[in-house]
C-alpha cells in the first residue's frame, strides 16, 4: 500500500495547529496532529484525531512520529 | 479522640439524615453496625467485576471511582465517590460485582457485612427509605452521565464533571466549590468523559485562557461560576439534594 503524508495547517485555537493527513493509496486514512508544548510529557507526539474505515477504536495513545502510526495501522490491519 | 464507630459512620448518619428522617434509634442502630476497617493505597483495586461480594464498602476518607473496561482495554470510569459514600450498594441485593471498584487516593475503608445492612433495612425501615434514595440518587447521576458522554461536546463533559465535583463535594463538607485540589489525573477525567488525555488538556486550557477557571495542574478555582453552569450545561436537580 503506498502512503503519502501531507502537511496541512488546522483552525484550531491552540498550538495543536500543525496537522499530516495520511494518505494511503491517494484515500484520506488519518488525521494526525503534532502535540503542543502544552502538552508537557507528550509534546512533540503525533495524535490521531481521526481515522477513516472500519470501526476506529478510540485510541488513547500517540506515536512517535507519522511514520510509527502508519507502522501500527499495517500491524493492526494483519 | 471518637470511638471508632462514631468515626467511621458519623459522615454516614449525617449523609443519610439528609435523605431521610431518622430518628435517635435509627442513628444508634447505623452506629452499632459491625465494620472492618481498612486503608488503601491511591490506585487500590477494592473490587473486580465478578468478584461475589460479601461485604459494602463505605468510603471514609480520599476518593474512588466506579469502573468498567471493554474487550478493547479502554476503561470507562462510569462514577466519582467521595468520603460518606457507601461505593457498592447494589451489593445488598446483587452478590455478583458487575464493575470494578478503585480507590483514586489512599482512603480509609468501613467494610459493612452485607447481612448485617439487610437486617438494619428490615428493622428500620426510616433507614431502608434513606438507602433506597440514595441508590436511586446513583441511577440519576448515571443517568446524566450518560447524557454527558453521549451528547455533550468535549469542553462541556468537562465542565459538567467539575461541576459535579465540586457540588458534591461541598455537600459532604469537604470544603468550598470555587476551589479545590482535583484528586483526579487527566487520565481519570478522560476515562470519565469518552475523551483522550490530549482532548482533556486542552479544554482545560481553552477554559483557563477564557477565564472560566484558574488552573494550576490539580489546583482549580472557578473563576466565574454561572458561564461554568452555563458551558457544562449545569442543572442541579438531578442530584436530588433538596430531597
Amino acid at each position: 500500500m503506498e502512503t503519502a503524508f501531507q502537511n496541512v495547517m488546522l483552525a484550531t485555537n491552540d498550538t495543536d495547529d500543525h496537522a499530516v493527513l495520511v494518505m494511503r493509496d491517494g484515500r484520506l486514512a488519518a488525521v494526525l496532529t503534532r502535540l503542543g508544548d502544552m502538552h508537557e510529557d507528550v509534546a512533540g507526539q503525533w495524535f490521531v484525531e481521526a481515522m477513516f474505515g472500519g470501526s476506529p477504536p478510540v485510541l488513547r495513545h500517540v506515536f512517535e512520529s507519522p511514520d510509527a502510526f502508519v507502522q501500527w495501522l499495517d500491524e493492526r490491519d494483519v | 479522640m471518637a470511638p471508632p464507630h462514631e468515626d467511621a459512620f458519623a459522615a454516614l448518619i449525617r449523609k443519610l439524615d439528609r435523605l431521610a428522617a431518622l430518628d435517635d434509634a435509627d442513628h444508634r442502630a447505623i452506629a452499632a453496625l459491625p465494620f472492618r476497617l481498612s486503608t488503601a493505597r491511591a490506585g487500590a483495586h477494592l473490587v473486580r467485576e465478578r468478584d461475589v461480594v460479601s461485604e459494602c464498602c463505605l468510603l471514609m476518607s480520599g476518593y474512588a471511582f466506579r469502573y468498567k473496561v471493554a474487550a478493547n482495554g479502554n476503561r470507562q470510569i462510569v462514577s466519582f465517590h467521595l468520603a460518606s459514600d457507601i461505593l457498592d450498594l447494589q451489593h445488598l441485593m446483587l452478590t455478583r460485582a458487575d464493575h470494578g471498584l478503585q480507590t483514586l487516593t489512599d482512603a480509609r475503608l468501613a467494610w459493612i457485612p452485607v447481612p448485617a445492612l439487610q437486617a438494619l433495612c428490615r428493622e428500620r425501615p426510616a433507614i431502608a427509605d434513606a438507602l433506597w434514595r440514595d441508590t436511586l440518587i446513583d441511577a440519576s447521576i448515571f443517568r446524566e452521565w450518560v447524557l454527558n458522554v453521549g451528547q455533550r461536546d468535549a469542553k462541556s463533559r468537562i465542565a459538567h464533571m467539575l461541576c459535579e465535583f465540586a457540588v458534591r463535594r461541598e455537600a459532604a463538607g469537604l470544603g468550598s466549590p470555587e476551589r479545590f485540589e482535583l484528586p483526579m489525573t487527566q487520565e481519570h477525567i478522560a476515562d470519565a468523559t469518552g475523551l483522550t488525555a490530549v482532548h482533556v488538556n486542552r479544554m482545560l486550557m481553552a477554559m483557563n485562557q477564557e477565564g472560566i477557571i484558574e488552573r494550576n495542574k490539580r489546583d482549580v478555582r472557578i473563576r466565574d461560576w454561572e458561564r461554568m453552569r452555563r458551558l457544562a450545561d449545569f442543572d442541579i436537580d438531578y442530584l436530588h439534594m433538596a430531597a
